[in-house]
């Protein structure tokens, strides 16, 4: 994963990868590029996942049972292999949420304190 | 675009994943970089910088292969070479069959479609040949069936072209037989009243047997045993043989029937045995009884009501048995001339047919047309399924590209093609036996009651032999689609063209465009038979029988003759039945006839004629010296025609007054008065059906003059689409000869109300009469009808179900031409569109080439039907097979329903972005 200005330490983002793929493909099923295409848009360029990063999380998701990949083909264009998020998914998605916001929540107390 | 393949692949090397595996890797990367690659075009960046920078993407060698192999490291790796040094045939056939499970299973959708397609043909034709191989193929559970035969007579001259035998000439078979090695006779049709001192009586069908027809058929009852010799001498005949089901429903299955006696019509009966489940000589038969023939004291030589049935000898074939018959006919006209006058065999012949033939001659042409049906049905499966697996070997042959590259020959490839083929047809054949089997079940509840050899179909190993056969053939069949595509398909130039499929070679367009046509002409034949039938029954149903059957419940009884002597007590009995009926509440008349029409029920004699001026018709000198021909005969009370609204054409019907002592009177249908007196009148005309009776023996018999009164209406009495012969009616109370009165008689009610509602009446009425005479064979007019018309609709219902299956298969094979089509030319689509195409023009495209193999496939179907249907000619009612409306019906609805099919790909095709089709490739 690269990195750019004022970015996240790279233990963060490798923890928050899994959580974003998740959270971009909850809503409907995309394809590798389009879920590198939103979260680079969504994180204003801050996050960024090329191909040799990003497959390999795709996969390794898959292996676990997160996601489900499958090849389809739409009239006029390529097959693409398109990525859905399955019921287990859900449930880690679900709990990784919930942690990340407490985690959030106990930073902002922590650091809300020592300026107060 | 830039050919990222290499790069990737290097990137991948490491790994050493398998080949598909890889294969699929790349072509998920080239299509990111395709993307990054476009976008960074787009945003204005040169085409070599836009290169570099996507490639970037990449990353080094060592970081992709390092973040994959965790991964990957556990990834399935398929056994693509392992063909190339595969030295054992059995474990290749294993391999393959492996391999094929496995490919299926990652489209479970497409075998899901193949399968079930496949078991709907193959289910059909199993259903379907299960009964043709019960019916017509396995022989009769009789000993040495094939060497059995009936025994008929033939008056060509009168109209009777099948004709029982008569006492006198069984006996003289007998005494002058060359060619059987064994001949007994058996008689079919009567009825009994059986009654009981713990319950009602019941109305049974009884048949009549010599002592040899058990043992030479092979038949050996489940309890007891059959009668003897002695059992079955005149006088000496009171022996019975039960039923299976009689034992079952009446006797509660009791062991000991057999020590037991019964009374059948007030006369006791002793028990010798209980015969095999569903055993039956045509029909139904509850009680056999031994026929007790009289030689010494035989019925009339006219009296023609025994069937024969006798065994060639061994050694002696058909020809040289028929030849032995005619001979034997030849002896019966020169010796006894007045009963079989006309001094050559266009008078009177003999002839014989095998026992089965005789079973299953009526059904054979149906159940051929059935089998034809369904194996049209399964040819358009296979085209179908055929299609479907080319579009898959389409969609694989990057695969099968690699693996040719790693050293598996084409012809193993197409082996393994050929494999999934069959797996899928087994797969295929095993649940179309599943169908077959409820198919059956369902037949046998539709078929009508009385049809032969049902009772035998069943899926046994022929049949299962059958199904497994058209299974592994239609698997080859189908299998040989992709596995010709291949043959034809440079896998190189698939290796070459990175993450994209070949175009479909023009063999292969062809090769799918040749399947829908022939399922189309296919379609074409099943419609037009159905089509046919449709239209033939509907002619059928429009026929007028000659009377009203709406609100006409019919009953049938019959007096024993124990109880009811012959003569007057027989014709008071129906007289104050008739006028006890009429008083039921809701019944608007009622009368009595010795045959209802369309009851399977019989009845016809000689009638002489006064008038010597009747030309055509034959004589018999030395009986009567009078013009006479067998016509239909029937007894009938006065209210009979018009409680069946038999019309009344000239004169009158009979009257309460037309009794044994007033003048005899007859009344005619039309066909008679019209083909015995077209210029004149039949009123006041004299025919005689019987002679007066004499106390000399040797006295020449006088025929006993009837007086024709009354013309009516015509009526289908054997089947809607049967004209039948002339009828003439009798009144009940004017006996023949002065003594003999039908006994079996059949009510006719016309109600008000439901018919059903007024049988309990009725049955009181009967009860008051004499409590120990049962009512049986109750059923509307309606219900005869229905049931008179049951093998039609049966046969209609079939061949529909088959065409409509064709249809729905062959509409889904256009659709899926039509589809693949529109994906293949989608960059020519595109292109049209870019150049200003307007969307009829696109539309014009796809509906014109699907309307254009429609028509083809329309015209071949045509030819072949024009050629095919005569073969349903015996199953048509004013109905030519070539009918015309019947034709242009099935093209227009063949046409609507391809067009419909081909909707879905043109509306898909008007939706193709001309951009997105240009940058496919």
């Amino acid at each position: 994963m690269d990195t750019t200005t004022s970015i996240p330490a790279v233990e963060w983002k490798k923890g928050s990868a899994e959580l974003l793929i998740l959270s971009l493909i909850e809503a409907r099923p995309r394809h590798g590029y389009e879920i590198s295409k939103l979260i680079e848009q969504r994180s204003g360029g801050t996050i960024r996942f090329h191909v040799a990063s990003l497959y390999p999380m795709l996969y390794r998701l898959e292996r676990r049972g997160w996601l489900h990949g499958r090849w389809v083909e739409k009239s006029g264009q390529r097959r693409r292999r398109y990525y859905r998020v399955t019921r287990l998914g859900r449930r880690v998605l679900a709990s990784q949420l919930h942690g990340w916001r407490e985690f959030v929540a106990g930073i902002n107390r922590i650091t809300e304190a020592e300026n107060a | 675009m830039p050919d990222w393949n290499p790069e990737i692949l290097r990137r991948l090397a490491p790994l050493k994943l398998s080949t598909p595996r890889e294969a699929e890797i790349a072509e998920e990367f080239t299509q990111h970089l395709d993307d990054r690659y476009q976008e960074l075009l787009a945003a204005g960046q040169a085409e070599d910088a836009a290169y570099h920078t996507s490639l970037g993407e990449l990353k080094d060698e060592d970081f992709l292969a390092c973040n994959l192999k965790r991964v990957e490291r556990n990834s399935y790796c398929e056994p693509v070479a392992a063909e190339k040094d595969s030295g054992n045939f059995f474990s290749s056939i294993f391999r393959d069959v492996r391999y094929a499970l496995r490919m299926l299973r990652k489209s479970p959708g497409f075998a899901a479609v193949a399968i079930l397609t496949l078991a709907l043909g193959i289910g059909a034709n199993t259903a379907i040949f299960s009964v043709v191989n019960a019916v017509l193929l396995r022989p009769l559970a009789y000993k040495h069936s094939t060497s059995l035969v009936n025994i008929w007579g033939k008056f060509e001259t009168d109209g009777i072209p099948q004709s029982w035998i008569s006492e006198p000439e069984y006996w003289d078979l007998i005494d002058r037989n060359e060619s059987f090695s064994q001949i007994a006779a058996y008689a079919l049709g009567g009825n009994a009243n059986l009654t009981r001192a713990d319950a009602g009586p019941v109305q049974v069908s009884s048949a009549g047997a010599t002592a040899g027809v058990l043992p030479m058929l092979g038949i050996t009852p489940m309890l007891g045993r059959t009668f003897t010799a002695d059992e079955d001498l005149p006088g000496h005949s009171h022996f019975v043989l039960l039923s299976y089901a009689l034992w079952q429903s009446q006797f509660a299955a009791d062991p000991s029937i057999v020590t037991k006696s019964i009374q059948l019509d007030g006369e006791s009966y002793s028990v010798v045995g209980v015969l095999p489940k569903n055993f039956s000589l045509g029909g139904k038969q509850d009680v056999w009884t031994s026929l007790g023939l009289n030689r010494a004291k035989p019925n009339g030589r006219g009296s023609h009501y025994l069937r024969v049935v006798a065994r060639l000898k061994p050694g002696v074939n058909s020809a040289q048995a028929s030849a032995a018959l005619s001979r034997f006919a030849d002896y019966l006209r020169s010796t006894y001339p007045g009963n079989y006058g006309h001094g050559n065999d266009k008078g009177f012949s003999m002839f014989m047919v095998p026992v089965k033939e005789q079973l299953v001659a009526k059904l054979r042409p149906a159940l051929l047309v059935l089998l034809g049906a369904v194996a049209f049905v399964l040819l358009i499966a296979c085209a179908n399924v055929a299609n479907l697996l080319l579009a898959h070997a389409s969609s694989r042959e990057k695969e099968l590209a690699i693996r040719s590259a790693l050293g598996a020959g084409r012809a193993r490839l197409i082996c393994q093609l050929l494999t999934e083929s069959l797996i899928l047809a087994l797969a295929g054949g095993v649940l179309g036996l599943v169908l077959a089997y409820w198919g059956v079940g369902a037949l046998r509840a539709l078929v009508p009651a009385n049809t032969p050899r049902m009772d035998e179909v069943r899926l046994d190993p022929l049949v299962l032999a059958f199904t497994f056969g058209i299974s592994m053939l239609t698997g080859l069949f189908f299998g040989l689609a992709p596995a010709w595509h291949i043959a034809r398909t440079d896998l190189r130039e698939t290796l070459n063209e990175a993450g994209r499929s070949t175009s479909a070679t023009g063999g292969t367009r062809r090769l799918r465009a040749v399947l829908v046509v022939s399922e189309l002409a296919l379609a074409v034949l099943l419609l037009v038979g159905a089509g046919l039938l449709i239209r033939s029954f509907s002619h059928l149903l429009d026929v007028s029988p000659g009377f009203q059957t709406q609100h006409l419940l019919t009953l049938e009884l019959s007096l024993p003759d124990k109880a009811y002597p012959d003569g007057v007590p027989v014709q008071s009995f129906f007289t104050q039945l008739v006028a006890r009926v009429k008083t039921v509440p809701g019944i608007q008349s009622a009368g009595a006839v010795s045959q209802m029409p369309l009851s399977d029920n019989y009845n016809s004699g000689s009638v002489f004629f006064e008038d010597t001026s009747i030309p055509n018709i034959p004589r018999l000198p030395e009986l009567l010296n009078l013009p006479f021909m067998e016509i239909d005969q029937r007894a009938a009370t006065p209210g009979y025609f018009s409680t069946m609204q038999i019309p009344l054409v000239r004169g009158r019907i009979f009257s309460d007054a037309d009794n044994a002592t007033a003048p005899l009177v007859v009344v005619v249908d039309a066909n008679f008065a019209h083909r015995f007196w077209p210029h004149g009148d039949a009123i006041g005309q004299h025919v005689a059906v019987d002679t007066i009776p004499t106390v000399d023996p040797n006295a020449k018999p006088a025929p006993r003059w009837r007086t024709i009164v009354g013309v009516v209406g015509h009526v289908k009495h054997y089947a809607l689409d049967v004209e039948g012969r002339e009828q003439i009616y009798l009144p009940h109370n004017q006996p023949l000869y002065g003594v003999f009165v039908p006994r079996d008689m059949t009510l006719a009610v016309r109600t008000s109300l439901d018919p059903a509602s007024v049988t309990n009446a009725i049955r009181e009425q009967v009860a008051a009469l004499d409590k120990d005479l049962p009512l049986y064979n109750i059923a509307t007019m309606d219900q005869l009808v229905c049931t008179s018309v049951a093998q039609p609709r049966l046969n209609l219902s079939l061949l529909v179900a088959f065409a409509a299956l064709a249809l729905v298969l062959s509409a889904v094979g256009v659709y899926g031409v039509m589809a693949y089509a529109v994906t293949q030319r989608t960059h020519e689509i595109g292109i049209r569109a870019a150049l200003g195409a307007q969307p009829r023009d696109v539309m014009w495209l796809v509906v014109g080439q699907g309307t254009r193999l429609t028509l083809v496939g329309i015209a071949l179907g045509i030819a072949g039907a024009l050629v095919l249907t005569r073969f349903l000619r015996s199953m048509l009612f004013e109905v030519e097979p070539t009918d015309l409306a019947t034709f242009v019906g099935v093209t227009i609805l063949l046409v609507l329903v391809s067009l419909a099919a081909c909707c879905i790909p043109a509306r898909r095709a008007l939706r193709v972005d001309p951009m997105v089709a240009l940058r496919y490739e």
